[in-house]
């Protein structure tokens, strides 16, 4: 049974919806990139699926229970974890903060976040705003992790950093799959990182699935390449 | 010179109150953006329980106990039921709803108690101790700053050690990141408008039997000095609001003191206005602008 299933999906804002009935299922323990162009609706579909963006049509169901009328704050105590665009971290707040925060609900511990990230131990007093792109995405992911999420809700994690910083957290990424089990929903405008390590890739264009693979046939492809991912 | 002395000391005595209000208008503004214009009347009215309480029991303490839980409960209670649905409106609402709250609030006061000043009993002395001749401070002083201490100290262990202290701060900050780690920002909210209320309440307490005496429009003018305090600490900063209301309480104490108290309400705005052009910001702000 898939972990996370989002059926016939239409959501926006205000001004109309910017999901058009999307449809996506994900296996447990794999990593499923979402691609497209800006505006596609990658963002929206994660919001929609935390339900930060409220729907109109469809559901989304979390290990088999519609999660339709469950409220934002509690889907992280089922094992959902969303990091969202421009990284979330509270600046105004320090490292330690913000990772104690993330593990408050179940009073779980964080120590092993900064094993994880050696980085962030050094600067665990400094704000949030005085830490570089890299650090606050490692921070951000740290957090995210210390409620032991099951499925893990990642946009944009390569926005702004360095080609060096997005490999480690790809390969990360990789690692706690293999490893824990981790099931990660990535979206990304980095084409090639985010295919490195799925292992199925959606693309979304104006709101709507355009086609959905395994990952290395996307990567090896020319042809679906060409056609939906412009390059 | 003595005069000077006297003036400085119970400049800082009232500023301490102005300090207490100002936090509860700081804690509110953090959290949702808005001034609660309705601050002073929530104050007044709890400061009535507490005037019932222990005109009934004969108490002060127990209607000094009173008065705090009753502002607890009247902050929580507005917070859910009139507040919450026009906070996510456009943002004059909440303004508009909270001065539509103070005349509420105040004529309801008016027709249970009248609208005449009723003395509000103090628990200690007001007559000064006398250093060489020269008037300090009274065991009430005393009593008003430790009060305001015991608060600002009790305020601060919260935010920076408890987990609901953490969780406040975050909701205030990044109320979606915060929902999205598990925090029930509602609540946080709830209890913000609480635990203001409180402080507003122990602020009313202290500073009603220094003026004219209980009345339904006994703390308007002290919601300005607190509110000027607040814009001068940069509205969002507790230890500005401290600062400010400090700074706010030895002005206006100098400016009646070599003038005559007549002037106090105009310097209390002057001051206001003066700061709101000077330094909108505030002295003490630690807003900045957010990148969204």
């Amino acid at each position: 049974m898939a972990m996370l299933e989002v059926n016939d999906v239409t959501a926006g804002y205000g001004g109309g919806p910017v999901l058009h009935g999307v449809t996506i299922a994900v296996e447990p323990a794999t990593i499923t990139a979402v691609l497209g162009a800006n505006g596609a609706g990658k963002t929206t579909l994660l919001r929609t699926i935390s339900g930060l963006v409220k729907r109109s049509r469809g559901d989304v169901h979390f290990d088999g229970v519609n999660i339709a009328r469950v409220p934002v704050e509690q889907l992280v105590q089922r094992g959902m974890a969303h990091v969202p665009e421009g990284r979330g971290v509270i600046g105004e707040l320090t490292v330690e903060e913000n990772l104690r925060l993330g593990g408050l609900f179940k009073n779980a511990p964080h120590h092993e976040i900064y094993d994880l990230f050696p980085p962030l131990a050094a600067r665990r007093r400094h704000l949030g705003d005085e830490l570089s792109g890299g650090e606050r995405q490692m921070l951000a992911l740290g957090r995210a992790l210390v409620a032991g999420p099951r499925l893990l809700l990642l946009d944009e994690p390569s926005l702004g950093l360095a080609p060096k910083v997005v490999a480690q957290i790809m390969a990360l990424l990789a690692r706690l799959r293999d490893e824990r089990g981790l099931t990660v929903l990535l979206v990304e405008q980095n084409v090639r990182s985010a295919l490195s390590v799925a292992d199925r890739g959606v693309v979304m264009s104006l709101g709507r699935i355009v086609t959905e693979a395994p990952a290395d046939a996307l990567r090896d492809d020319q042809d679906l390449r060409h056609a939906y991912l412009g390059f | 010179m003595q005069r000077f002395i006297f003036l400085t000391l119970d400049g800082l005595s009232h500023g301490a109150v102005y300090a207490a209000f100002a936090l509860a208008i700081v804690l509110i503004h953090r959290s949702t953006r808005v001034v609660n214009f309705a601050q002073g009347a929530i104050a007044v009215a709890s400061a009535y329980v507490g005037y019932s309480v222990a005109a009934g029991s004969g108490s002060y303490w127990l209607g000094f106990i009173a008065a705090l839980l009753s502002g607890v409960i009247f902050g929580a209670l507005i917070e859910r039921v009139v507040m919450r649905p026009v906070e996510q409106g456009p943002p004059l609402n909440p303004v508009i709803v909270a001065l539509g709250l103070v005349l509420v609030i105040q004529a309801i006061l008016g027709m249970i108690y009248g609208n005449d000043f009723k003395p509000l009993p103090t628990p200690f002395s007001r007559t000064a101790w006398t250093i060489g001749g020269v008037a300090v401070l009274s065991p009430y002083d005393l009593f008003v700053f430790g009060a305001v201490l015991t608060l600002m100290v009790g305020l601060a262990l919260l935010f920076s050690r408890t987990k609901a202290g953490l969780r406040m701060r975050a909701s205030a900050f990044a109320p979606e990141v915060s929902r999205l780690l598990g925090v029930n920002v509602g609540r946080m909210l709830t209890l913000g408008w609480a635990l203001a209320a409180a402080a507003g309440a122990l602020a009313a307490l202290l500073v009603i039997p220094t003026e004219l005496g209980l009345n339904p429009n006994a703390m308007d003018l002290v919601f300005v000095s607190a509110f000027t305090a607040a814009v001068v600490g940069g509205i969002d900063s507790p230890a500005g609001a401290v600062i400010g209301g400090l700074g706010v309480g030895l002005v206006l104490s100098y400016v009646t003191g070599y003038s005559s108290s007549d002037v106090t309400p105009i310097a209390v705005l002057i001051l206001l206005v003066a700061v709101l052009l000077l330094r909108p910001g505030g002295l003490f702000t630690s807003t900045r602008i957010r990148q969204v």
